[in-house]
């Protein structure tokens, strides 16, 4: 194995795909900071409470699953866990959340992000969307279990 | 001034972000160019075709997914070393963004009160099924 060419072409391969993504993110996260200053979230979630409650989940949970479906699941996870000590919400509709949000989230940053490497950003968005709803909304329809509430089954958390 | 701070704060999750890239991009693609180079990238692609062709991606795609769940970064450093089509692009990249970093985001769902393990599980059924779907949907190759 010729070590002088992994080497050479790592550091062309990593360079110029770091280089691509900065030019990307750098604009897109000072963007995103600013929506967050404005308060754009808040308001899209008031709009969003009805959508929120069609699928079975309560109108406060619009907010947090905007935050994730824009900004990601591991910072959204904090908004979610203050969400889930205001509101109360079963483990059934906390489930139905996470399948909408596990498999759709951050979707500009990384739609973006994937769109710079060559991929067609609007097909790969899109079928995250819908295939979130669909999955979401079967899970709704099909869990009929446990309706017991999270303030029941475990207190701890809300201590 | 709100919009002085809010630059700043920007920059700032930029620089962790550029960071991040740093961090997982050079050793996956260090890794997958030593594969190349050894010829075990062949191997490992002749082994995972057959599977990965039912959702219109060679060999290779495999490794992109499994790089994706180290970090998406980790997956297109993978995109980056790998010989792919604009519409195996796409597949690929729909593939791990429905499903990518699954030890950390079970953890975090489950943290958060939520059945992870079902979670995930889902995520691979409807990762599988889509990229199947858009396989027959775009055309080309």
């Amino acid at each position: 194995m010729n070590w002088a060419e992994v080497f050479m072409e790592t550091f062309e391969i990593s360079f110029s795909t770091i280089f691509k993504m900065t030019v990307i993110v750098v604009p897109l996260l000072i963007g995103i900071e600013y929506l967050k200053e404005i308060g754009w979230m808040e308001k899209l979630s008031v709009k969003l409470r009805k959508v929120s409650e069609l699928i079975g989940l309560p109108g406060e949970a619009a907010f947090g699953m905007i935050v994730v479906y824009f900004i990601g699941l591991v910072f959204g996870s904090g908004v979610i866990i203050r969400m889930k000590k205001e509101v109360g919400m079963t483990r059934k509709q906390l489930n139905t959340m996470f399948i909408f949000i596990g498999i759709c989230h951050a979707v500009v940053e990384e739609t973006i992000v994937f769109t710079a490497v060559g991929a067609n950003g609007v097909i790969v968005m899109v079928s995250r969307v819908l295939a979130s709803f669909l999955f979401g909304l079967l899970y709704a329809w099909f869990a009929k279990h446990d309706e017991t509430s999270i303030r029941k089954s475990s207190g701890i958390e809300l201590e | 001034m709100v919009i002085k701070q809010t630059i700043i704060r920007g920059i700032n999750n930029a620089l962790k972000v550029i960071l991040d890239l740093i961090k997982y991009i050079i050793p996956a693609v260090f890794v997958l160019k030593v594969l190349e180079h050894s010829g075990w990238l062949v191997r490992i692609a002749d082994l995972f075709g057959p599977f990965m062709s039912y959702i219109g991606l060679p060999g290779e795609g495999a490794l992109i997914i499994v790089m994706g769940q180290v970090t998406l970064y980790s997956a297109i450093a993978a995109m980056a070393v790998v010989d792919i089509t604009v519409k195996q692009l796409t597949i690929v990249s729909t593939f791990v963004t429905i499903f990518h970093s699954f030890i950390l985001e079970t953890a975090v769902i489950n943290k958060a009160g939520g059945n992870g393990f079902m979670i995930i599980g889902i995520r691979v059924i409807a990762a599988v099924l889509v990229c199947f779907i858009l396989n027959i949907l775009i055309p080309g190759v």
